[in-house]
């Protein structure tokens, strides 16, 4: 019976686990992290379904391949009666920009794109060169990452409270450790190519907004599964002040009010800080690790950025085939 | 010039405070059995959707249609756009019935498009659809911000049951008629009648569009309100009864579910009967003077389902009789 262990608790690390379990269902997955659902990155998210090219470096057939994984499984969720459960839902919005054409990405696997016309935009207020109206799908973490621990657990996997200082803690004790752990690999295993892109935003209770708003100045809009609102925000790349900034959160307010005026006066529920993992490229691939002569078959799945929702089950689908490779490694080992 | 308006529904609200656009010194008192949240107004979903009301002329429709759509608009990009909850919904609207009259699409910027053959799998029954963006009323909130913009301005409100419009001629010099349903019996109108519908209330706010399916008779809609998620419906024209029907509310809600099978998982907040006040045709007209009393009359009711798609615009022409009246050289007033 293999035994592996996840590290992250995050939409990446959750997500990973239950493809694992599914995909090797003798195995035993156990989790490992030190932030769990409010006190993770993902919790934050807008959770909005909307990758695009321009923000996610990579090979772009891998990241097409992981976009419409990712895709299949939540609009299949969206439409079904786990809605609710999940979090997951159909949602219009307008996406504005200085192109004409919407980003290609998005445009693969979204129910419906629309550039709107002048006279559409004129009697909406927009003053932007293009906005389209994206028919797309929204996952909110609030509900989905409990819902994908509940998963977890009832397939049989556990969890535990550790700070992991090394992964070398792992040698001996599983047979495969899969490193979700985002940021936190700067100092676990050294990759200083993963960088935070900080983000602020604003929750708010405005039910009476039933559309996503998304600026190309990172102005933005996102109606929560639970009628909340969130309100942003910005991409500071290479800041990892956790704090929030009460003056940005003020003008958070104006930008938002000023896009659309009918959320003057909501109600703040809360502001919020988050550190987008980033890495260019995402990486998900095997590692055979050495500590002293003592090896750990390691798979990483982790630099998700800003895309952590739309990318994070396509990216777990591809993560548990490698831990299967391991698998299939081992038994032929052990068979020679 | 004294006023009365008879009625606090969305039509008698928006009377009252259109004409106090225009007349900003205008003594007006509304008289009403019920307010905001028990009028008939209170529980319709309430999305603009323009559909034939009786034989009312298409032109009119379009005309108090239009002006309605643009001030909803207007509400929906300003800042009360939260305290009025009047929102910008878009969603899904498929039937079986292939004569384009069944929608009165007039807009250009309604936005709409065809459905696609994957949206088309939400209404199987259905032979087409469309897509459109539309505004969304809540009633519950909208009243209460029309009462608020009436009675800062000195309107004021009695709370009674008005038998006959005799009671009001010595009293008022003009009365605005928007007393609904109830012309049946305070005006003898018999081209009133109620179009009963049958809803039902639930907490679903991670449902964003609203869905309208027409299936011969048979209208199944559900409308993502700001509060609560309104399911329908029933439209039974002649039935007086407001109390909720159990066969109805299983009816409507198992049709919803079919659509939207996350709907299950909802959970109930209450159900609601209103009675639409369904009549041949709006009635929107000055009556003619009258020997007997100084009191002249403007009639504003029989909207049937159609209340908050034309409430904005039948209010306008209210002011527009309004003017006509005070404009004519027989009547000394000061307005």
């Amino acid at each position: 019976m293999v035994k592996i262990a996840v590290i992250g608790a995050g939409v990446v690390g959750l997500s990973t686990a239950i493809n694992i379990q599914e995909l090797i269902p003798t195995a035993t997955v156990t989790l490992f992290a030190d932030k769990f659902e409010k006190d993770t990155t993902s919790w934050g998210a807008g959770g909005l379904f909307r990758p695009t090219f321009h923000h996610i470096k990579g090979d772009k057939e891998l990241i097409r391949r992981w976009v419409e994984a990712s895709w299949n499984f939540y609009s299949a969720k969206a439409l079904s009666s786990e809605s609710k459960e999940i979090g997951a839902f159909v949602i219009d919005g307008y996406s504005f920009s200085s192109k004409k054409e919407a980003d290609p990405l998005i445009e693969s696997v979204a129910f419906h794109v629309r550039l709107l016309s002048d006279k559409e935009k004129e009697c909406r207020g927009f003053r932007y060169p293009y906005v389209h109206l994206i028919s797309t799908i929204s996952i909110s973490p609030g509900q989905l990452l409990p819902y994908l621990m509940r998963r977890f657990q009832q397939q049989g996997g556990t969890s535990y409270f550790r700070t992991v200082a090394s992964l070398e803690e792992f040698v001996g004790k599983f047979d495969i450790v899969v490193n979700c752990t985002a940021l936190a690999c700067r100092q676990l295993i050294g990759d200083e190519s993963i960088f935070p892109v900080r983000g602020q935003l604003r929750r708010v209770r405005a039910p009476w907004i039933k559309h996503w708003y998304l600026t190309e100045d990172d102005t933005y809009l996102i109606p929560q599964a639970n009628g909340e609102v969130t309100l942003g925000g910005c991409r500071q790349k290479g800041n990892y002040h956790l704090e929030v900034d009460k003056q940005f959160s003020e003008d958070i307010s104006k930008r938002c009010e000023q896009l659309v005026p009918g959320v003057t006066s909501a109600e703040v529920i809360f502001d919020w800080v988050g550190l987008r993992p980033t890495r260019e490229p995402i990486r998900v691939e095997k590692e055979l690790m050495d500590f002293n002569g003592n090896k750990l078959r390691v798979v990483h799945n982790y630099g998700h950025g800003a895309n952590g929702i739309s990318l994070s089950w396509g990216t777990a689908v591809d993560a548990a085939e490698l831990v299967k490779d391991w698998t299939r490694q081992m038994s032929f080992t052990s068979r020679l | 010039m004294k006023i009365c308006v008879i009625g606090a529904g969305v039509i008698g609200m928006s009377s009252a405070v259109r004409i106090q656009d225009r007349y900003p010194s205008a003594a007006i008192t509304i008289i009403a059995d019920k307010f905001s949240p028990n009028t008939t107004s209170d529980g319709a979903g309430a999305i603009f959707e323009v559909f034939a009301v009786g034989n009312t002329p298409v032109d009119l429709l379009e005309k108090w249609a239009n002006e309605t759509w643009d001030h909803l608009k207007d509400m929906t990009f300003s800042v009360e756009a939260g305290s009025a909850r009047v929102q910008q919904v878009s969603g899904y609207w498929a039937t079986d019935c292939l004569d384009e009259y069944s929608q009165v699409n007039i807009h250009g910027d309604v936005s709409s498009r065809v459905l696609t053959k994957e949206e088309m799998k939400l209404f199987p029954k259905a032979r087409w659809g469309q897509f459109f963006t539309s505004y969304l009323v809540d009633c519950t909130s909208y009243l209460p911000w029309l009462m608020k913009r009436y009675m800062d301005r000195g309107g004021k409100i009695i709370n009674r049951t008005i038998q006959s419009l005799d009671e009001l001629y010595p009293l008022y010099d003009i009365i605005i008629d928007c007393s609904g349903l109830r012309s049946y019996q305070l005006l003898d109108d018999k081209d009133v009648f109620p179009i009963r519908g049958e809803t039902i209330r639930v907490h679903a706010p991670w449902i964003k569009h609203f869905y309208s399916q027409e299936i011969g008779d048979e209208v199944t809609y559900i409308l993502p309100g700001s509060k609560n998620v309104a399911l329908g419906g029933t439209y039974q024209k002649g039935n007086w009864n407001k109390y909720s029907r159990r066969e109805d509310r299983l009816a409507l809600f198992e049709r919803c579910c079919q659509i939207l099978p996350s709907l299950k998982m909802a959970t109930i907040d209450h159900s609601w009967v209103g009675l639409r006040p369904g009549r041949k045709s709006v009635r929107l007209e000055l009556e003619p003077a009258s020997q007997h009393t100084k009191c002249r009359v403007i009639h504003n009711y029989g909207h049937g389902g159609a209340g908050i798609t034309l409430h904005w615009g039948c209010a306008q022409t209210v002011v527009d009789l309004l003017q006509d009246i005070t404009n004519s050289t027989t009547v000394n007033s000061k307005l």
